[in-house]
């Protein structure tokens, strides 16, 4: 009986990972932007900004990409979004539907999946199942971050005394949710004062997120609910708009700094 | 009595003619600008549990000279008392706004305000959508992402707020207990709904200032 698939041995397959992925690791020891979070408004800034042709790379906790944006409320795996940002939807090729006036609905692992995809193919690197453990100051700006695997958070000290490896960037955007981890990271060092999400709920709180995704400290651009927790903007219900929008406006805002910097 | 309209919205303001008519005495409308957008961005409420304020981030500025204020919420007793420098109070005066404000309560939160009262008042057009308690059905269809309508009649609100601001400057008489009368201290939409008029006390007080018609 014919082969199917190609003879490789084990050590091939083992180079073949190894090889591309410290090659990967190597080449973005230096990046144009390093976006913590491979939410939706991380994965919406990283794909523009890759667009634009920079060199972007995405770190995630988990293995998995895409946060929360795979499933809607209540574990229901329907996304929605409001106009306008049914528009990211159909750049990503996202199909659709008007549920009432102004307001959108998709399957959550198709929107999820597509968003990840685009993404990638705009070019950005991911290196998933890799936590962030602390910023990199220089000259009194945020210039990188420190990276670990995850599962050594997971394991006990006395078993894991794995030192981290620092990465380098001119601009990070925080896209780590509600937990906001580089922003409190500067902020415990006294360098940032966050303010803390409210729990109050306002049906704004979505464009309030837009309007303050900006840059928090010096090589630091907040986005998604990062900014909820860094403003102390009011809570926000399972629309995914303000997300999307809010990466495109990090994207916008590090690509202002990008061209500051040159 | 005279009425701030806040300017960003003066143009779209549709209730001057419903207020004219409502009171018997003179009202005089005005739009009004706050000229310190870093003091704004200063007193917004970040924390429901805490009452601090914080340097704000240049965005937050810049965010305010621009209008860009969506989902903000100021606290109302400095904003109230920033207004009140700012304009003669000689007279009942009030301003209008679609800025959402809350005050800090004695429960050690913050609550959202249709009104805060003091030697003038601010009144939030959203606050009236907002602060008031809905029916159960309103927050489950929003907990599911779903834009419910909020059944509130603005305009019969406005009134009732304007005279209880103007009971207040000029009786010092606060809030009634008659879940009919204008007075009432209302927290949810259903207790607004059950507004009619004026009790029998406060109609022999103000009878004479309004002019209930069609307040439904």
């Amino acid at each position: 009986m014919a082969k199917i698939l190609a003879k490789v041995s084990e050590k091939d397959v083992t180079s073949a990972i190894v090889d591309t992925f410290y090659s990967m690791l190597r080449e973005y020891t230096e990046s144009d932007v390093i976006i913590v979070g491979a939410g939706p408004s991380g994965l919406t800034a990283a794909k523009e900004l890759a667009k634009a042709g920079k060199k972007v790379l995405v770190i995630e906790r988990n293995n998995y990409l895409g946060g929360g944006f795979w499933i809607g409320g209540f574990l229901m795996n329907k996304i929605t979004v409001r106009a306008p940002a049914q528009e990211v939807l159909e750049e990503l090729g996202v199909p659709y539907e008007e549920y009432t006036e102004g307001l959108y609905v998709a399957d959550g692992p198709h929107a999820c999946s597509k968003l990840i995809g685009a993404a990638c193919d705009a070019g950005v690197k991911f290196l998933n199942m890799t936590s962030f453990d602390d910023v990199v100051i220089r000259d009194g700006k945020v210039a990188g971050v420190v990276v670990n695997w995850t599962p050594v958070q997971a394991l006990p000290r006395q078993i894991t005394c794995v030192d981290p490896i620092a990465l380098e960037s001119k601009i990070v955007i925080d896209a780590t949710g509600h937990d906001a981890f580089v922003a409190k990271k500067l902020e415990e060092k006294g360098l940032l004062k966050t303010r803390g999400h409210g729990s109050m709920w306002v049906e704004e709180s979505e464009d309030a997120v837009i309007n303050h995704t900006s840059e928090v400290y010096p090589g630091l651009i907040v986005t998604g609910m990062a900014v909820s927790t860094v403003f102390g903007l009011p809570r926000m219900g399972p629309t995914f708009g303000g997300m999307l929008l809010s990466g495109k406006r990090a994207a916008e805002v590090a690509l202002e700094k990008l061209k500051e910097l040159e | 009595m005279k009425i701030y309209v806040e300017d960003s919205f003066w143009d779209s303001f549709l209730f001057f003619e419903g207020i004219r008519k409502f009171f018997r005495f003179s009202v005089e409308f005005n739009p009004y600008k706050f000229k310190d957008p870093y003091f704004l961005a200063y007193i917004r409420v970040r924390n429901p549990n805490k009452r601090e304020f914080y340097e704000p981030f240049p965005v937050e500025v810049e965010n305010e000279k621009r209008g860009l204020i969506k989902g903000v919420i100021y606290d109302g007793v400095e904003l109230l008392r920033y207004f009140s420098r700012d304009v003669d109070i000689s007279e009942p005066t009030v301003l209008i706004t679609n800025r959402l404000i809350a005050t800090f309560g004695e429960d050690g939160r913050y609550h959202l305000r249709m009104i805060v009262i003091g030697p003038a008042a601010i009144i939030s057009l959203k606050g009236i959508l907002y602060a008031p308690a809905k029916p159960l059905q309103y927050y489950m269809m929003h907990s599911f992402g779903f834009d419910e309508k909020i059944d509130v009649k603005v305009d019969k609100v406005l009134k009732m707020l304007l005279l209880q601001f103007y009971a207040y400057f000029k009786h010092e008489e606060i809030f009634c207990e008659s879940e009919e009368c204008m007075l009432h201290n209302c927290h949810t939409t259903e207790e607004i709904k059950k507004v009619k008029g004026l009790c029998e006390r406060h109609r022999k007080m103000f009878g004479d200032s309004v002019n209930l018609r069609g307040l439904s």
